[in-house]
C-alpha cells in the first residue's frame, strides 16, 4: 500500500494543531495560598514555623541575614604602606606630588645610586627627549635591525653629550600577541636597547627600562600600519 | 490504515530526534523546571523572575518551562491535587514559587520549591534583604535550589573581575557573574591588568602602574586594604593564586628576562621555578597544586607548557599552530583552557593536561583571549573584539550558549572568574 507524502504530512499538521488547541485550554492555573506578612526588619537569623510540610513534619522558613548579602564599598584606592617586607618601598609615591624640579632632582639622585632602575622609581615629569629618535621591531621580535642600529648610535651619543640626562626606554607591542606576553616582548624589547646603547658607550646607570606591551599603544588601528606604529622602543628623557 | 501509518511515522520521528539530540549533547536528562514569582510590585516581580529563570537555564541542569499563565496569590505550604495535575501537565517536575515583599527600603522573598508528582515541599527559605540587593536574594535563592535537586554548588552568585577603559584609564572592576552590578575596586588613573581571585574570594591580586613600575598588589574585598606584594627590578605580572590560597605565582623579568616564580601570600619566600632563555608568563595552577601551566616561548614560539609546582618534569603541551598563550587550568581539573592563534586572531581552545583531546570552542571574527573557568568547569569567560571594541564573553566549554556580558562603552579585558 503506497501513501502519499503529503497524505502523510496533513495528518501530521492536523495532529499538532488538535494537540496545541488542547494544551492551550488547559494550560491556566492559579495557585491559591496566603501572602506572607509585613516585611521583617530583623536581620539575624531567624527560624519561623510555617504551615505543614514533607513527612508531616513542621517546615522551617530560615530567614537569610542581611550581613551575609552586603558588599561593601571598595571603590578607594589607598595602600597601606607595608613595610614589613623591608623593601624600602615607603618614598615612591612622593615624587608626583612635590613638584616637577624637586621630583626631577631626586629621580637623578636615585639614578646615580642604583645601577639598574625602573623608569617607575623616578616617577617625574616626561621632559622633552629632544635628539632621541624611537626605534621599531617586526612582528614578534626583539632583534633590533640595522638602520635601529644607526639611530641607536645616535642615542648613545645624544646620552653621552648630556652629562646629566637620564632616559626611559619605553618598550611596546602591537595588539596581535596576547596581553601578558606581549608586556614580556615589550620589556625584552626595552633591555635589547639598552643592551645596545651601553655597547655605544652610554652609562648604564642613566638608562632605565619600562615595558607597556600592548597596554597603551601610540596608534590605534587595527593595521599593519598602526601595528608597525606599536612595536617600539619609545625614548623619554626623566631627568636632566 | 493510512492514519495509523502517519501517527506511527511521526512517533518515530520524533524519537530518532529526541536521541540525535541527546547524544549531540552528551549531557543527562535536564529536570523540567518552572518559575512562578508573584508580589506587590510589579518591577520587582518580572526582575526576580527573569533572574531565577536565566540562572536555572544557565545551570545547565533545568529544562526551564517558561509559561504566563500560572498566577499565584501567596506562597502555598502544599501543592494541591488540582494544581500539581496542572503543572505535570506541561511537563513540569519541579515548581519553584516565590513570593515578593516589598517594605520600606528592604524585600524580601518567601522562596519554596515543590516537587510536583507528589506535590511535596523540598525546601522553604525567607531571603530579606535591602532594595537594592534584590537580584542577589534571586541568585542566592537559584543556588539552593540547583544544590538541592543536583547537590552541586550552584554559580549564580559568582562575580568575575576584569579589566575595563571607560574612564580612559584601565582599571579593575567586579561584575556579577550574569554581567549585571559592576563596580570599580581601582582608581589610580593608571594600568591595572590581570586580575586574580583568591580562593577564598576575599582578595584580589593584579598587576598595577599605580606607583610607576609594573608590580603586584593585592587587595582585600572586605576591608578595602590594598597592599604591594613585590617590587622587583623589571615587570612583576600575571599572578595566580595556587589551590590553597598560600602561594602567589607570578612572571619577573628581576633577572633579566621574564620567568616563573612563586611567593608566599604576605609577598615573603621567593621562589624562582623556571630557567631559561626566553619569556615566561602567564602561570595557572592544577587544581591539586601540583602542577602548573604557563606560556613560554623557549623553543621560539609562545607555547603553552607544564610543570610540577617545584620547577621539575617540564613538557611542552601545545603543537599545533604557531602561538598559544593565556592557559587557564579547569577547577575540575580534566581541562586546559588557552588562547590559541587562527589567522589574524586568537580563538579559545581547550586540551587535556596532557596536551590531547584539542578542541576550538570559539570562532568568528576579531580575537578571543584571557579565558577562565566558571567554578563549575562547564563554562568559560574570555575577552574577545569579536564585534570591534573589546568584551566579555561567556560561552559553554562545548562552545555552545555564548552570551556578551559587558555593556559599557569602553573596551574590557583580561576576565577572572570567582570561586563559588
Amino acid at each position: 500500500m503506497k501513501i502519499s507524502r503529503q497524505g502523510v504530512r496533513f495528518v501530521g499538521v492536523l495532529l499538532m494543531v488538535l494537540f496545541a488547541i488542547s494544551a492551550c485550554s488547559k494550560k491556566v492555573a492559579t495557585i491559591e495560598g496566603t501572602a506572607p506578612s509585613s516585611p521583617s526588619r530583623d536581620v539575624q537569623t531567624t527560624v519561623e514555623v510555617d504551615g505543614t510540610a514533607k513527612n508531616g513534619g513542621t517546615e522551617e522558613v530560615v530567614t537569610e541575614p542581611l550581613a551575609l548579602l552586603n558588599t561593601s564599598n571598595i571603590a578607594e584606592d589607598t595602600i597601606e604602606p607595608n613595610d614589613t617586607a623591608g623593601k624600602g618601598i615607603s618614598d615612591l609615591s612622593e615624587g608626583a606630588g612635590s613638584g616637577e624640579e624637586s621630583g626631577a632632582a631626586k629621580g637623578g639622585e636615585k639614578a646615580a645610586l642604583t645601577g639598574d632602575m625602573k623608569t617607575g622609581d623616578l616617577k617625574t615629569a616626561d621632559l622633552k627627549a629632544g635628539d632621541l629618535k624611537d626605534v621599531f621591531f617586526d612582528f614578534d621580535m626583539a632583534i633590533l635591525k640595522e638602520g635601529e642600529m644607526d639611530i641607536l648610535k645616535k642615542n648613545a651619543e645624544w646620552i653621552k653629550k648630556n652629562g646629566s640626562v637620564v632616559v626611559s626606554i619605553e618598550g611596546y607591542a602591537d595588539e596581535r600577541g596576547t596581553g601578558e606576553y606581549n608586556l614580556a616582548l615589550g620589556e625584552k624589547r626595552a633591555l635589547m636597547i639598552k643592551k645596545y646603547l651601553t655597547v655605544f658607550g652610554a652609562p648604564q646607570n642613566r638608562i632605565a627600562t619600562i615595558s607597556y606591551g600592548e597596554e597603551k599603544g601610540f596608534c590605534k588601528e587595527h593595521n599593519e600600519e598602526c601595528w608597525a606604529q606599536n612595536r617600539r622602543g619609545h625614548f623619554t628623557v626623566v631627568a636632566r | 490504515m493510512a492514519a495509523m501509518l502517519a501517527v506511527m511515522a511521526s512517533v518515530g520521528t520524533a524519537r530518532a530526534k529526541e536521541v540525535y539530540l541527546e547524544t549531540l549533547k552528551g549531557e543527562v536528562r535536564k529536570i523540567p523546571i518552572a518559575v512562578v514569582v508573584a508580589g506587590d510590585n510589579a518591577a520587582t516581580v518580572s526582575m526576580v523572575s527573569k533572574a531565577l529563570e536565566d540562572d536555572l537555564a544557565r545551570s545547565l541542569y533545568f529544562d526551564l518551562i517558561r509559561h504566563k499563565e500560572i498566577k499565584i496569590n501567596g506562597v502555598p505550604s502544599k501543592l494541591n491535587e488540582a494544581i500539581r495535575g496542572q503543572l505535570r501537565q506541561l511537563g513540569i517536575e519541579s515548581a519553584v514559587i516565590a513570593y515578593i515583599t516589598q517594605g520600606e527600603r528592604m524585600i524580601k522573598l518567601d522562596g519554596k520549591l515543590y516537587e510536583t508528582g507528589s506535590g511535596e515541599l523540598i525546601f522553604a527559605k525567607r531571603y530579606a534583604g535591602s532594595d537594592n540587593m534584590v537580584r542577589r536574594v534571586a541568585h542566592r535563592f537559584s543556588d539552593e535550589i540547583v544544590f538541592r535537586l543536583t547537590g552541586e554548588k550552584g554559580i549564580a552568585q559568582t562575580r568575575i573581575v576584569y579589566v575595563s577603559d571607560q574612564t580612559g584609564a584601565k582599571e579593575l572592576y567586579i561584575m556579577d557573574y550574569d554581567g549585571y552590578s559592576p563596580r570599580m575596586i581601582t582608581s589610580n588613573k593608571s594600568l591595572n591588568l590581570s586580575p586574580s581571585w583568591s580562593p577564598d574570594g576575599q582578595r584580589i591580586a593584579y598587576t598595577s602602574y599605580r606607583d610607576g613600575n609594573p608590580d603586584i598588589y593585592v587587595v582585600d574585598l572586605t576591608t578595602s586594604k590594598r597592599e604591594r606584594l613585590s617590587n622587583y627590578d623589571g615587570l612583576d605580572i600575571s599572578p595566580s593564586w595556587s589551590p590553597d590560597g598560600n602561594l602567589i605565582a607570578f612572571a619577573s623579568s628581576m633577572d633579566g628576562n621574564a620567568e616563573i616564580y612563586t611567593m608566599d601570600k604576605g609577598g615573603e619566600g621567593l621562589k624562582r621555578l623556571t630557567y631559561t632563555h626566553g619569556e615566561n608568563v602567564s602561570p595557572t595552577w592544577s587544581p591539586t597544586g601540583g602542577e602548573m601551566a604557563f606560556t613560554s616561548d623557549r623553543g621560539g614560539a609562545p607555547q603553552i607548557y607544564v610543570m610540577k609546582t617545584d620547577g621539575t618534569n617540564v613538557r611542552r603541551l601545545t603543537f599545533k599552530g604557531e602561538y598559544n598563550s593565556d592557559p587557564a587550568w579547569s577547577p575540575k581539573g580534566d581541562k586546559i583552557a588557552f588562547a590559541c592563534r587562527r589567522g589574524g586572531g586568537f580563538h579559545i581552545c581547550t586540551m587535556n593536561p596532557a596536551g590531547g583531546g584539542l578542541t576550538e570552542i570559539t570562532s568568528g571574527p576579531g580575537s578571543d583571549e584571557s579565558p577562565s573557568w566558571a567554578p563549575d568547569g562547564r563554562r568559560i569567560v574570555f575577552a574577545s573584539s569579536r564585534e570591534g571594541r573589546w568584551n566579555i564573553y561567556m560561552i559553554n566549554d562545548d562552545g555552545s550558549k555564548l552570551e556578551k556580558l559587558t555593556r559599557n562603552e569602553g573596551n574590557n579585558w583580561g576576565p577572572d572568574w570567582s570561586p563559588n
